[in-house]
């Protein structure tokens, strides 16, 4: 069964399409990679994916059922580390998220807890965002997403702004978060080494808003002479 | 150079403001000197000894304290009702195009215009009463406040619109949860602007209107001290407008910004 699917979408902004008859699956528990040069519209497949953006024409079905309005279900990773809330601490920023699906107090904290924990958070509850590296924030949207045990995560290049040691580092808790809570898992980079490595089914985007290649099978090589050519 | 404000860090600001403070009370001698010199009548310019004995009575007799207490008193009620008619309005005016673009130019027109030129008109409709006075504060404090506010809601970053759509927040828990604290600096710079500005207007006003309520406030005391041509009273009251308006902003406006926005590394 697909967790989500974008059905024949045609959308974009102030009338300028940047998706013309878009399709894609993603089953339940997979992870799919969409891979494309910068400005060819994975961030747009995200929004519509994550209804904030509604599709001049076309269709969302997440479980099976059309979907117009955003809901936690498909809950996006944005790439800004601004993306958490300043006013709240680390834990804070999580709790938030827990109480919008209504678990409120020791439960919470006690979920809350672990998910920092396995991030590696474990002491750093009580720091507001602005106390914490760009790595770090990151690893907190990650916990606030993960601890809402999502259908489906929408990744909107989550790891861009960080360097490539710490990137590195974060790929693989992420790897490692998806292979235990099994959510499905649509992600988007322009990176070529980040798609490698996140790995799944990597779809290659042209800079028309199309897919044109599938590759279940990464090899780095195959990807980027097929990336080189949406650069031309 | 005149400054350098990152020079030396805490230590020199703090010296910088010991300086300033040295500097504004060579004013009390100078005073003094000026008064003897030229021979000025007591009526005109009293002793700083004089001043400072009347300001003190009127501390421990309760008098000032009480009159202040009136004055924000009525400051408290018109800054509610302002910030009560701005919120109903940021979200109609979000909601409804309409209401949002009539506020707009409303702002544009109101948001210049001094309370005290709206006085005549306001003893013309609401007589010299505690409304008038409301009115003038609620004027004072709306727009300036409804322009801060709505330029916080619209700067709201995307990320945190978006991510409240994705936990399905609405309505009054958007509000609170995230329209609020998101548009924090600006309502704390609001806060300020509505207090200057009401603490002026009330002021203002009660020096036209008279005693606004039972006793009357700062600026009813500071005119009736001049009715009577108690000069020493009149610098008093000046003064405790002066400590009373200085405490607000320095002290009290002053932790509640440290308690958000720079806990939070909001402050721009």
């Amino acid at each position: 069964m697909n967790a989500l699917e974008l059905r024949s979408i045609v959308a974009g902004y102030d009338g300028a399409p940047v998706l013309r008859d878009f399709s894609l699956r993603v089953p339940a528990g997979e992870t799919v990679t969409l891979l494309g040069p910068s400005g060819c519209g994975k961030t747009t497949v995200l929004r519509v994916a994550a209804s904030f953006l509604v599709p001049v024409r076309g269709s969302v079905i997440a479980a099976g059922r059309e979907v117009t309005r955003p809901d936690r279900h498909r809950f996006m990773v944005f790439q800004e580390p601004s993306q958490l809330l300043p006013w709240k601490t680390v834990m804070g920023n999580v709790l938030f998220a827990l109480a919008a699906i209504d678990v409120h107090g020791a439960v919470a904290t006690a979920r809350a807890a672990a998910m920092l924990s396995r991030l590696g958070l474990a002491g750093s509850e009580n720091r507001f965002p602005h106390q914490l590296s760009g790595g770090m924030k990151q690893r907190v949207a990650l916990a606030r997403a993960f601890v809402l045990n999502p259908a489906v995560l929408l990744m909107d290049e989550p790891f861009a702004s960080v360097d490539a040691p710490r990137r590195r580092e974060l790929q693989d808790l992420l790897l490692e978060l998806v292979r235990v809570e099994r959510p499905a898992v649509l992600f988007v980079t322009h990176d070529l080494d980040e798609a490698v490595r996140i790995g799944g089914r990597i779809l290659v985007m042209s800079r028309e808003g199309r897919i044109v290649a599938e590759e279940r099978d990464p090899r780095r090589d195959r990807l980027a002479g097929l990336l080189a050519e949406q650069h031309r | 150079m005149w400054s350098n404000d990152r020079a030396g860090g805490a230590p020199r600001s703090r010296w910088r403001a010991i300086r300033a403070w040295i500097v504004i009370l060579l004013a009390v001698p100078a005073w003094e000197i000026a008064r003897r010199v030229f021979a000025v009548s007591p009526l005109l310019m009293p002793g700083i000894a004089e001043i400072a004995g009347a300001f003190f009575e009127g501390l421990l007799s309760g008098e000032l304290p009480a009159r202040a207490a009136i004055s924000l008193l009525f400051i408290g009620v018109g800054m509610a009702i302002a910030w009560t008619l701005v919120f109903v309005g940021v979200l109609l005016g979000a909601t409804v195009p309409i209401v949002g673009d009539v506020l707009d130019r409303l702002s544009a027109l109101f948001h210049p215009l001094p309370g005290i030129a709206l006085l005549p008109v306001v003893v013309l409709w609401f007589g010299v009463g505690p409304a008038a006075a409301l009115v003038v504060i609620v004027h004072s404090v709306f727009w300036p406040v409804l322009a801060n506010t709505t330029a916080g809601y619209r700067a709201i970053p995307e990320t945190w619109r978006l991510l409240a759509r994705n936990l399905e927040l609405r309505g009054v828990t958007y509000l609170t949860r995230v329209a609020i604290p998101a548009m924090s600096p600006y309502l704390i710079a609001a806060l300020r602007i509505a207090w200057a500005r009401s603490w002026r207007a009330l002021i203002s006003a009660e020096m036209v209107f008279g005693a606004v309520a039972a006793g009357g406030g700062m600026g009813w005391y500071i005119f009736s001290q001049r009715v009577f041509m108690d000069t020493t009273g009149l610098f008093a009251g000046i003064l405790f407008v002066m400590v009373i308006g200085s405490l607000v902003e320095h002290v009290v406006l002053r932790r509640v910004e440290e308690a958000t926005v720079e806990r939070w590394g909001m402050s721009t």
